[in-house]
């Protein structure tokens, strides 16, 4: 991990918005400029010196920041890089890669939204500053007149894309100033006033995998077939990344594709033939055991790296040794990806769902309503669900949470299906709800996968590792079972919101909605 | 948010000098930073270049949020925001005294604040008042710039026991030696022994310097520039203080009753000096 040269503040998002809320005009100036210099003739200006700058911007192949409307870019500084996440600064040896190697508050922050994606260049962004200092008469600084000359370089992109602004900006607590200078620049000629946008390095990369539109009449095999292609572009489009182990997600984005596809494929019973549907459930299962090993271990992993710096320094050796067991069965998941038998599973499911194998393949319900098979299926699962959720205690064993955990996710994978065919708030309630239990169930599973994955490996430890790192494996060991423990008083309170009449009504309205409507009168 | 408090029983220490170089320090590493003037000199304000509203008063800045965010300017750095003061301070004095619960009322703003900024610090009025009192409840940490003088350190061994509560629960202490001129016999001897013993005391030293005082002349931070020794005295002491903020265990105490030795064995030291002179 490259250490942090200087901390970096956390902001809240009020601070955050706060700081956007310094006012300040901005003006689209032509190529050749504009006489705006004239029009402040009676203006106390001091010139300031100018300044250059040529950052490059970061971010995951997926825009995670972006989307998240963060912008995070490095510039070379005299003991590394400088880095910029809006307006917060903070400097590293050299530029980040993951999440964990920036500045442990700012990791924290931004865990939820990068996870274990990698960082890459997306593209450059340099810009000349010449700036004024607009001075009252006591010679304080009361705003800031700016002539910005953007060069916007995405990656792979040879001509930059230029603009150039001028921006008024104001200073908390000089509103009329700042009022004064944007009067006096209106009228400008050549002076177009432009929005306050963030910068865009052009269009985000194809989404993969969009949910696909279906028709409220589609048949079930056409839309399992449409689900199941999209799937299949995930799996794609993410097989390069988890070969070469570029990150984590690869794993886990390719992981949840095959798992989504493999639970519907077997839930939604009499759509495929039997054969092929148990061939299709069996080898997909298959090569998603193939995953298994090493998401534990990434999960692992990023819990050990997430730790605060102190703990972390002394969970080195065993953070070594753990990656090191991370690239031995990196080999074997590329061996068993590569095989001839995930070839072959890849190639079959292209066949059925292509739509040219879809006679041989479709089973007796293949012509039937999708929303009608939807939902049957749906009102069995959730009784499962509710059946399961009603039997526990806070004695259950870790056995029964897994097993409510799984029935979880299977009745979001149905409930994702009616996207479409119920009104999107009903739909976002209902599927929020049960990730949110889902997720706490899967917490208090990984806390207790990873402290027995974690005393497996310890075994492993040398003592050349040190007592420290021993204590502090130790300590971590305690957080994850204090991770337990909260996660299963979470799980209680969410079951008994799953299980409240409120969350029923909800799901009522969801199976109405999948329900044939009338023919209405003429 | 961390609330950073400068206070000295004794005034003329380099408490304005310190709370504008840390504010401007912690604006400049981007952190969003507030510095509130509490002194009715306006010494701070005076440095900024930043002057009190013309329909800003003192006493409504506690009770009424609006008032509060009205009253704050922008000062020439980015990130760094001023709420000034002038001698209208002295009002908001009286209404903490008539107030039933000031130091809830004082913490409630900070917290408002809190909201915007992430570091505030406080530039303190010497001596002990409602609004220090105030003050003392709701600071994470209370900076001590100490000059290496009999008087300064009995100041602060009173302090310290006055702060007891307050360090119980969890007041941050950080004395660090101010004004520090190494031409002078007794500095020396207080550096020796503050060094020797640790005593809670910051690492950093801010020697003294003509450069200082010359900044309230300039009215600008000398870490703008950073390029003489006591601007990088500054940036120490700021960074040493981030650290001491950011720590999990708190740092080590300050030892009053060696202080208070050491006090005593100057004074046996002073009159032998005199009697053999």
């Amino acid at each position: 991990m490259p250490p942090a040269v200087s901390d970096c503040p956390r902001l809240s998002p009020e601070i955050e918005k706060s700081a956007a809320q310094v006012p300040r005009r901005v003006f689209q100036l032509p190529a050749e400029g504009a006489p705006w210099r004239e029009a402040l003739a009676g203006t106390n200006l001091r010139a300031e010196p100018e300044r250059r700058t040529s950052e490059v911007l970061l971010d995951s192949f997926d825009r995670r920041l972006g989307d998240a409307g963060l912008e995070l870019a490095t510039l070379p500084a005299p003991h590394g890089v400088s880095c910029r996440l809006g307006i917060r600064t903070f400097e590293l040896e050299r530029a980040p890669v993951f999440v964990w190697e920036l500045p442990f508050t700012l990791a924290r922050e931004l865990a939820g939204i990068l996870e274990a994606r990698a960082l890459r260049p997306i593209g450059e962004h340099a810009l000349v500053v010449s700036s004024w200092a607009v001075l009252d008469d006591q010679r304080k600084i009361v705003a800031r007149v700016e002539e910005e000359l953007h060069e916007l370089r995405p990656s792979a992109v040879r001509e930059p894309r230029r603009i150039r602004r001028l921006v008024v900006q104001g200073l908390r607590g000089y509103d009329a100033e700042l009022a004064r200078l944007s009067a006096l620049l209106e009228p400008v000629a050549g002076l177009v006033p432009a929005p306050d946008a963030g910068w865009s390095l052009g269009a985000p990369p194809r989404e993969v995998g969009r949910w696909p539109r279906l028709a409220p009449d589609v048949g079930a095999f056409v839309a399992l077939a449409r689900i199941a292609r999209a799937q299949l572009s995930i799996l794609s489009a993410n097989q390069a990344g988890l070969l070469a182990n570029e990150d984590a997600e690869f794993v886990h984005d390719a992981r949840v594709a095959m798992r989504r596809l493999r639970s519907l494929v077997s839930q939604l019973k009499g759509v495929l033939s039997d054969h092929e549907q148990q061939l299709l459930s069996r080898e997909l299962r298959w090569l998603a055991s193939c995953t298994g090993a090493a998401r534990d271990l990434d999960t692992l992993l990023f819990e050990l790296r997430m730790t605060e710096p102190e703990l972390r320094a002394e969970l080195e050796p065993v953070l070594l040794l753990f990656a090191a067991e991370r690239e031995r069965i990196q080999a074997g998941l590329c061996a068993d990806f590569r095989s001839e038998r995930a070839q072959a599973l890849r190639s079959r499911l292209r066949a059925v769902f292509s739509g040219k194998g879809a006679a041989e393949c479709a089973g007796p319900k293949a012509g039937m309503s999708f929303a009608a098979v939807l939902g049957t299926r749906l009102r069995r699962r959730w009784k499962q669900v509710s059946t399961l959720a009603g039997e526990l205690t806070q004695e259950s064993p870790a056995v029964e949470l897994h097993e409510l955990r799984i029935s979880c996710k299977k009745l979001r994978y149905l409930l994702e299906c009616c996207r479409g065919f119920v009104a999107k708030d009903e739909l976002a309630g209902a599927v929020g709800h049960l990730k949110g239990l889902q997720s706490t169930l899967g917490t208090l599973q990984d806390s207790a996968v990873q402290a027995q994955l974690t005393r497996r490996l310890a075994l492993e430890l040398t003592g050349g590792a040190g007592a420290r790192a021993h204590l502090a494996l130790g300590q971590f060991l305690e957080r994850l079972a204090r991770n337990g423990t909260t996660a299963r008083a979470r799980a209680a309170e969410l079951t008994a919101e799953f299980l409240a009449p409120e969350s029923r009504t909800g799901f009522k309205a969801i199976l109405r909605a999948l329900e044939p409507r009338e023919e209405q009168a003429p | 948010m961390k609330v950073l408090a400068l206070h000295n029983l004794k005034g003329g220490v380099g408490k304005t000098t310190t709370a504008v170089h840390l504010a401007h320090l912690s604006a400049r590493s981007g952190r969003s930073t507030l510095l509130w003037d509490l002194d009715a000199q306006g010494a701070a304000s005076w440095i900024l270049r930043v002057r009190v509203g013309k329909d800003t008063r003192p006493r409504r800045l506690l009770r009424d949020r609006e008032n509060l965010w009205e009253a704050i300017r922008g000062s020439d750095w980015p990130c760094l925001d001023v709420l000034p003061a002038d001698l209208s301070l002295c009002k908001l004095e009286s209404w903490l005294q008539r107030e039933d619960e000031p130091e809830r009322a004082f913490a409630r703003a900070l917290q408002d604040l809190g909201g915007r900024y992430e570091r505030i610090v406080l530039d303190c009025p010497p001596g002990l008042s409602s609004l220090t009192a105030c003050v003392f409840k709701a600071a994470d940490a209370l900076v001590v710039p100490t000059i290496p003088s009999t008087l300064s350190l009995r100041a602060l061994a009173s302090l310290y026991q006055h702060v007891k509560p307050e360090r119980e629960r969890g007041l941050q202490l950080l004395p660090f030696l101010s004004m520090l001129d190494a031409r002078k016999a007794l500095h020396r001897e207080v550096r020796a022994f503050v060094r020797e013993k640790g005593l809670g005391f910051l690492g950093t030293e801010i020697p003294y310097s003509a450069q200082v005082e010359n900044m309230a002349a300039q009215r600008l931070p000398l870490s703008v520039s950073g390029r003489l020794p006591v601007a990088g005295a500054f940036a120490s002491l700021a960074q040493e203080i981030d650290v001491r903020l950011a720590a999990v265990r708190p740092g080590p105490k300050l030892g009053r009753s060696q202080l208070l030795e050491f006090l005593e064995s100057e004074e046996a030291r002073a009159s032998q000096r005199n009697s053999s002179s």
